[in-house]
């Protein structure tokens, strides 16, 4: 029935075939290695790109009262890209404008404030109001640095107080805290490649699949090359064999690219940073790493390639197996997104469930807490599906009501 | 040669049944060119798909130069060749490289292989593009590529399921060649289709099929003679008539 050797005339083929085709080229290589780059530089780019623009641009703080309080109106004016308007004393007139974001800010200092008070030792106990609205980021940057200036300044009164009374300034200290991190740098390293490899690795050994599982054979339906591959002397379980081992290399290889690209990112990424943290940080891989992504990556990868087969084989063309594999990236997502959760720890039921299975262990064996026990159990549950899903697969191949469907 | 014995098969989904071939019988010789004629619907595919083993009869058997259909299938693949209307090629492979995929499939040892594939040029006149991808090839072109597939194992029995269809004239005129040359080579063929002219003109039987059922398993000069009818879509709607 089954014949190696045809199967491997029909794995060769398939990949000569595939390679050939660009899409794959895209999903197999492109894809995985630059997604993480991307993704990784791009955010944080991104990200400095909107800070330096706010940053940029002039403030507009409204000043009601300025008059009673010329220490802040003055500190104020010597900051950069701020500008005062001090003539609007209505309120509400104010705060329309911080809505249509002609100003960012109001500081409401009161009527009866009183700044001599200061000067003569007394403490006024009155208070400064800021108005702004939280919804915008922008107005939320620039009350910062208005907290900042006014924190200063009340520092400096505080003081001033504090001698005039004969005191020292150090009583507002009397003890100093100091925070010790204590992890190593494997745990920190493995901590933040933990959260993110699991999930990305997941995704793209799924994704990887996808194309050649529909191509092989939807897309063979849908060219008309599926019969006469049918009536070769090959069996069936020879065709199904070689399409599916060349599904299975192609996932493998994605997957194993999204590795080294999130490896090539990271580092990169530290070379961004100080020296400090760089050693702390430290990327650590090990043997342990390695082995436990290949033990688990291997039957995850053999379980996608042949659940995605099996879809595919049911559609009669190439878009009408998109409609039926597309739920799969939904049903994955979710146990794959746990390894982000700070709080969920693997267990035994866990350790039992395919793809969170996954999703876990390969962020223990990072952080350096691997249970060999749960290895073990993983492994042998993720052989058990992935032998289900191939045995499925191949009853599939078998019904003449799928491959002859009208 | 080709025998097939009380064939039925009968199509079940959720929502209908559809018995399209009910208790056929007919034989096939060595070197004999056979057509089965009928219309849209009338069973051919279904009958030529169970011969190739793609379907399994409901009931009934097939035999193929001795071995049965549901019993050795591999082996009845070794003795055909099939050829549809709709047979794709491989878009991203050569023609070299089709020849050689099917050829590694039936077996054919690498010095062989390689011989017949420069017969096969030579006889489809395939040398000016066979190492080009069959994507870019034009349909007459593809056509020959794919006759040269279907025969590269020199099978003992074509089967062709309307070769015809869909095709140009000189694209038509290549087939009716190929079915020709075949015949010299003492090969059989089993050819449908639901023109009476191409069957005259190439055939050394008809058997007629309609709604699942043969009608007439006979030659055209025969068939002309018992009816008196000359004109043959006259002759054609008058067997079903008659024997319906
Ligand atoms: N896969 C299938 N499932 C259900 N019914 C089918 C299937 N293939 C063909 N049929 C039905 O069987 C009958 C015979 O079809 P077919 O063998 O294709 O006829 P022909 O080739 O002579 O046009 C038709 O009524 C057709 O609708
Ligand atoms: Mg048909």
């Amino acid at each position: 029935m089954f014949d190696l050797k045809k199967g491997l005339t029909i794995f060769q083929k398939e990949i000569l075939d595939i390679l050939r085709d660009k899409r794959t080229i895209i999903s197999m290589i492109v894809v995985p290695i630059l997604i993480i780059p991307i993704l990784t530089y791009g955010v944080t780019w991104f990200a400095k790109i909107q800070m330096k623009k706010m940053m940029e641009k002039e403030a507009v703080v409204i000043l009601q009262n300025a008059q009673n309080f010329p220490a802040l109106r003055d500190a104020l004016q010597k900051e950069e890209k701020i500008r005062i308007i001090e003539n609007i004393l209505d309120t509400t007139a104010a705060i329309a404008m911080l809505r249509d974001e002609t100003a960012q800010a109001i500081i409401i200092i009161p009527q009866q404030w009183d700044s001599l008070k200061f000067t003569l030792g007394q403490i006024p106990y009155d208070t400064l109001q800021i108005l702004s609205l939280k919804t915008k980021e922008e107005a939320q940057i620039v009350v910062n640095r208005l907290n900042q200036k006014i924190e200063e300044l009340r520092k400096e009164y505080s003081k001033q107080l504090l001698l005039r009374a004969g005191m020292d300034a150090e009583i507002l200290k009397p003890f100093e805290i100091s925070q010790v991190d204590v992890s190593t740098p494997t745990e920190i390293g493995g901590k933040l490649l933990g959260m993110m490899l699991p999930y990305m690795l997941i995704l793209l050994t799924l994704s990887g699949a996808m194309y050649p599982a529909m191509d092989l054979t939807a897309g063979e339906k849908e060219r008309g090359t599926m019969e006469t591959l049918l009536i070769s002397p090959a069996s069936r379980l020879d065709i199904v064999f070689g399409k599916f081992l060349t599904i299975l290399t192609v996932s493998i290889v994605t997957a194993l690219l999204t590795i080294f690209s999130i490896f090539f990112t990271s580092s990169g990424l530290f070379l961004t940073i100080s020296e400090e943290i760089r050693t702390k940080l430290n990327l650590h891989i090990d043997f342990t790493i390695v082995a436990t992504v290949l033990v688990l990556l291997i039957p995850l990868s053999a379980t996608f390639s042949a659940l995605l087969m099996t879809l595919s084989l049911l559609a009669k063309s190439y878009k009408e197996a998109q409609s039926y594999v597309s739920p799969m990236v939904i049903v994955t997502i979710f146990p794959a997104m746990m390894s982000m959760f700070p709080g969920v720890k693997t267990n035994l039921a866990f350790s039992l469930i395919p793809i969170l299975n996954v999703s876990l262990l390969v962020k223990d064996a990072f952080t350096g807490t691997l249970e060999p026990l749960y290895l073990i159990t993983a492994f042998f549950s993720s052989i058990v599906v992935a032998a289900i899903a191939m045995r499925i697969c191949v009853v599939t191949f078998n019904k003449e009501s799928v491959l002859f469907r009208i | 040669m080709l025998e097939v014995i009380h064939l039925s098969k009968i199509y079940q989904d959720r929502k209908k049944t559809v018995e399209a071939v009910r208790d056929i019988s007919f034989q096939i010789g060595k070197g004999e060119i056979v057509g089965l004629l009928g219309v849209n619907g009338a069973g051919k595919t279904t009958t030529l798909r169970i011969i190739v083993t793609l379907l399994k009869p409901t009931t009934g058997s097939v035999f193929v130069n001795g071995y049965e259909v549901t019993k050795e299938p591999e082996n009845v693949r070794k003795q055909i060749g099939f050829l549809t209307a709709s047979t794709g090629l491989y878009a991203r492979l050569t023609g070299r490289e089709t020849l050689m995929y099917f050829g590694k499939l039936h077996s054919i040892p690498q010095h062989e292989l390689n011989k017949r594939i420069d017969e096969a040029i030579q006889l489809f006149h395939l040398s000016e593009f066979i190492d080009r991808k069959c994507d870019k090839l034009s349909t007459g072109q593809k056509q020959r590529i794919n006759l040269a597939r279907t025969t590269i194992h020199q099978p003992d029995l074509l089967i062709l399921d309307e070769p015809t269809a869909g095709l140009d004239v000189l694209g038509a005129k290549a087939i009716v060649q190929f079915i020709r040359n075949v015949k010299s080579r003492g090969q059989s063929v089993l050819f449908s289709t639901h023109r009476m002219e191409e069957a005259e003109s190439l055939c050394d039987r008809v058997i007629i099929i309609h709604q699942g059922k043969i009608l007439a398993d006979s030659t055209i000069k025969q068939l002309r003679a018992e009816s008196g009818i000359d004109e043959l879509q006259d002759l054609f709607l008058h067997i079903i008539d008659e024997r319906e």
